[in-house]
């Protein structure tokens, strides 16, 4: 998804944003359209920019969920980029990110906002330390007047880990392979590609306390998470968790003049087992689910307008499917999950002003039949922003901020008969969260200097959430806080 | 448009729902399968923890209805005061008679079955019983390790119970990682004893009996070793001050780091001395032996994650001379093969099963009748937990222990092993 950005600067000289195309937001936000998968990259709207980032950013506050971290510190280095090398058009994207979690409870594993039901948890809260690399790649060229080819790959790697017992050391790998052909006539072309991907995770959980291991300290025992309120406590000897994933998709890149239409279907096969130790022939893997995620994804874009004033115009959807089918005491199908936005959006760049506009609409459906959860968020959420340069000496000032309001537009929450800990912990927590109405308001200052041909944007940012109306839930574990704020310092290198 | 998409549903396939299943609830046959009506049946979710209960009908059945697929214990514990007893079944008894049944372990999900029966034992409540078992052992640097282990026993009655020529033992089961072939072994996974090499006594060898993998006498002329009503005796593996350096067998001194994890026994009454090559097997003059019958390993060693089962058994002249059987594994006798003694529970005077904890049951080597539950240390091996009976009420500062034949309500855990501690 397109996601829009929040920290770049804004520079509005024609002579510089010529000279930098990745400077500013309506810019950043235009080539986030174009970079979602390799059949796009023939028709990036950059014939070669570069914008590498140093980034340090910290968040902290009691609007939260248990499974989120009461305070968190990242550490980026980024570097993105398109550049024509001969025939071939290239883009590329790295990034490395550290990290630091603390009191994070529930989950053993580095994402929260993952969308498989499986995953090893326990209550008791504690510090991660993450590193996670991402490698991006697609390049393109026009074989003949008609005929394109695309090709790309994604390598997803990283070490997770959490420096209290329990104590999961996670190492996985995530690749994805692309290749597409186009047909082109006039303005108008047409690409289609195949996906194709593979990965493997694995969760080893130890303890340096091996009392923490036992019936009497219940808030350190590992639960295998099987749905969404279903789960079980690990009574194997060694906990660990083994996630083997396949991708197999297709997308479709449509482009007309200025109007790019871009559709993605993923098929993700995420296989969850258990090593045990035996000898001889047997497997030494016991089965524990299997995972199928269906993700359709639709980013379309249009952008016109003349030099003096250029709009943009997006339309994404994103609709992410779960199914499970539970190899342990279920034998069936326990849990069905759906995960779909929506967003609008309108962006201008005058002179002297940048402006966006986006409405985003969210439903997020998490059913677990034996533990008879029905779980529904929908919420509407309205984004503002605008940034402005002032031009100080030969160098200039930035100034952006943006505003975001989510209301509530239907979310409803049942649950059978019995609540138990994941209940009070997780899903109640996360229903007030999630459907609470919540104002966003943020700004960032930056100072860009050129030097030579390189622009230093300096950049600090500041974002703070606040709730404006929390659902009840009654039997929560956890009382959702009034606050949290993020703030961040960059420096963003553009060539 | 936009609204519509987000609202279709995808996928409407059935998902596995909560389950509903029923528990078939009857005395056993002394009391001629009596349905057993107006009964509280209770299910425990061993992974919530969650326990639901549901009461019998006229026809003896509970209901349970919509709940998460899982692991369940189903257990019935129902205490009848004599007057009750006297007008449910026409004898007359002098102390309350308990009731039990449990089903440890249940999976219960949609393909499983949805119908289970339980059987209403009783066993009269003892003189004697088991008052604290102490398994777990202390921390192996700070601690003692497990030389520390010890158990209890407590006269509950009013009268003063002798000591001497009581038997008490270790029953052998099947442990969880020995592989045997499922011919051997009952519906619950424990040793099916009736297909022992010289059985004669059918399926009763399973119902009827346990069978030793340890057996200790205590030793006695019969008057020697009074216990006082209230009172108890503490069985040591080895009477010594634990809290205190000590030296083993090597002549090396063993300080323990932090005393406070283990106990000082060496006010014992009794220690089981093997005269083994174990270092720790220790004999203190001052306090006298056990009578060693039957034993395994080189001392009195209980499975300190908690794996083991406990009897205390009447004192009768014949117990040396009871019939031995191997494991129905066997397939020949040899003189390398192990007999283990078949006790009958008749003979048991108070039992005890302890499990590891309650997510990693082995198959129950007790019947119902004398233990329908288990009991285990939360904190698991090398905590210095003992499990300990609960005090059922006090008379003039003389104890009894609550002693409903099923130790999940009967004992609790103690944070530190507490030897005559009351």
């Amino acid at each position: 998804m397109a996601v829009r950005a929040q920290q770049a600067g804004s520079i509005q000289s024609q002579p510089d944003s010529a000279f930098f195309p990745s400077l500013g937001i309506f810019q950043q936000r235009l080539f986030s359209f174009y970079e979602q998968t390799p059949g796009q990259v023939l028709f990036h709207p950059s014939s070669g920019y570069s914008l590498s980032q140093l980034e340090m950013a910290r968040s902290q506050g009691n609007w939260r969920t248990l499974q989120q971290p009461e305070k968190s510190t990242k550490y980026q280095i980024s570097s993105t980029g398109v550049s024509q090398v001969n025939q071939f058009k290239v883009w590329g994207d790295f990034r490395y990110t550290r990290r630091q979690e603390d009191s994070v409870g529930w989950r053993l594993r580095p994402e929260q906002n993952d969308v498989s039901p499986y995953y090893l948890a326990n209550i008791q809260p504690g510090n991660w330390d993450t590193h996670d690399y991402q490698l991006k790649g697609a390049a393109g060229v026009r074989v003949s007047d008609h005929i394109l080819l695309v090709a790309g790959a994604r390598l997803q790697t990283g070490t997770y880990g959490r420096y209290n017992d329990p104590r999961p050391e996670i190492s996985r790998y995530r690749l994805r392979l692309e290749g597409g052909i186009g047909y082109s006539i006039s303005s108008a072309s047409l690409v289609l590609s195949g996906i194709y991907g593979y990965g493997e995770e694995t969760n080893k959980v130890s303890y340096q306390n091996q009392m923490n291991r036992s019936e009497g300290r219940p808030t350190y025992t590992a639960q295998d998470v099987m749905g969404y309120g279903f789960y079980r406590v690990v009574t194997e000897t060694g906990i660990n968790l083994r996630e083997d994933l396949k991708i197999k998709g297709a997308a479709a890149v449509v482009q007309v003049g200025n109007i790019n239409v871009t559709y993605m279907y993923q098929q993700k096969e995420r296989d969850y087992s258990r090593e045990i130790p035996v000898s001889g022939d047997i497997s030494p893997y016991s089965p524990i689910g299997d995972v199928t995620q269906n993700e359709h994804c639709l980013v379309s874009s249009y952008q016109w307008g003349k030099t003096a004033v250029q709009r943009l115009a997006g339309l994404e959807f994103q609709s992410v499917s779960v199914k499970d089918f539970n190899r342990r005491i279920i034998q069936g199908n326990n849990y069905l999950g759906t995960h779909r936005t929506a967003t609008l959006s309108y962006d201008e760049k005058r002179p002297a002003w940048e402006y966006g506009l986006s409405l985003n609409l969210r439903r997020d459906s998490r059913k677990d039949g034996t533990a008879a959860v029905n779980y529904l968020v929908q919420t509407a959420r309205l984004q503002a922003e605008a940034s402005k340069r002032i031009n100080v000496g030969g160098n200039f000032l930035q100034v952006n901020g943006h505003v975001g309001y989510r209301t509530d537009v239907g979310s409803k929450l049942t649950i059978g008969s019995q609540y138990n800990e994941f209940m009070r912990g997780v899903v109640l927590p996360d229903f007030a969260y999630y459907s609470s109405g919540l104002l966003e308001p943020g700004m960032g200052l930056g100072y860009g200097v050129k030097v030579k041909n390189v622009l230093l944007v300096p950049t600090l940012g500041y974002q703070w959430q606040k709730p404006m109306s929390v659902k009840a839930v009654p039997g929560t574990a956890y009382q959702l806080g009034q606050t949290r704020s993020t703030y961040w310092v960059q420096l963003n290198v553009h060539l | 448009m936009p609204l519509l998409f987000l609202a279709c549903e995808e996928d409407d396939s059935p998902l596995v729902q909560p389950v509903s299943f029923e528990v078939v609830v009857k005395y056993s046959s002394t009391y001629g399968n009596q349905t057993a009506s107006n009964i509280k049946v209770k299910a425990l979710n061993l992974d919530s923890k969650i326990a639901t209960e549901a009461t019998t009908n006229a026809i003896g059945v509970a209901n349970f209805e919509n709940l998460p697929v899982g692991v369940y214990d189903i257990s019935v514990s129902q205490t009848y005061s004599p007057a009750q007893f006297l007008e449910f079944s026409g004898q007359t008894v002098e102390n309350d008679v308990v009731f039990n049944a449990t089903l440890t372990n249940q999976t219960i999900n949609v393909a499983a079955t949805k119908r289970f029966e339980l059987e209403l034992a009783s066993s009269p409540v003892g003189n004697l019983v088991i008052k604290q078992v102490y398994f777990a052992g202390s921390d192996a640097k700070d601690g003692a390790l497990f030389r520390d282990q010890f158990i209890e026993i407590h006269n509950n009655s009013d009268q003063v119970q002798y000591a001497d020529g009581i038997c008490f033992g270790q029953v052998l089961g099947k442990g969880g990682t020995v592989k045997v072939d499922p011919m051997y072994l009952q519906e619950n996974g424990q040793y099916d004893w009736s297909k022992s090499l010289g059985m004669t006594v059918g399926n009763r060898a399973n119902t009827d009996f346990v069978y030793m993998e340890s057996l200790f006498q205590i030793p006695g002329t019969g008057t020697q070793y009074p216990i006082q009503p209230g009172q108890s005796i503490v069985i040591a593996q080895n009477a010594l001050n634990h809290k205190a350096p000590y030296q083993d067998q090597a002549g090396k001194t063993i300080t323990p780091i932090n005393p406070d994890l283990t106990v000082d026994l060496s006010g014992a009454d009794f220690e089981a001395f093997y005269g083994s090559t174990q270092a720790s097997d220790i004999n203190n003059p001052a306090v006298p032996n056990l009578i060693l019958l039957h034993t395994y390993g080189k001392d009195m060693l209980f499975d300190n994650p908690g794996r083991d089962a406990y009897v205390l058994i009447k004192k009768d002249p014949g117990v040396a001379s009871l019939p031995k059987f191997p494991t129905p594994d066997k397939t020949t006798i040899t003189s390398a093969t192990t007999l283990y003694y078949q006790v009958p529970v008749d003979w048991v005077l108070d039992a005890v099963e302890v499990q590891e904890s309650s997510t990693k049951l082995l198959p129950k080597k007790l019947p119902n009748a004398l233990d329908a539950g288990y009991t285990y240390v939360p904190l698991g091996k090398y905590s210095s937990q003992s499990v300990i009976r609960k005090v059922a009420k006090t008379f003039n500062g003389r104890v009894i222990l609550q002693d409903t034949n099923n130790s999940t309500n009967d004992f609790r855990p103690l944070d530190r092993a507490n030897p005559k501690g009351f």
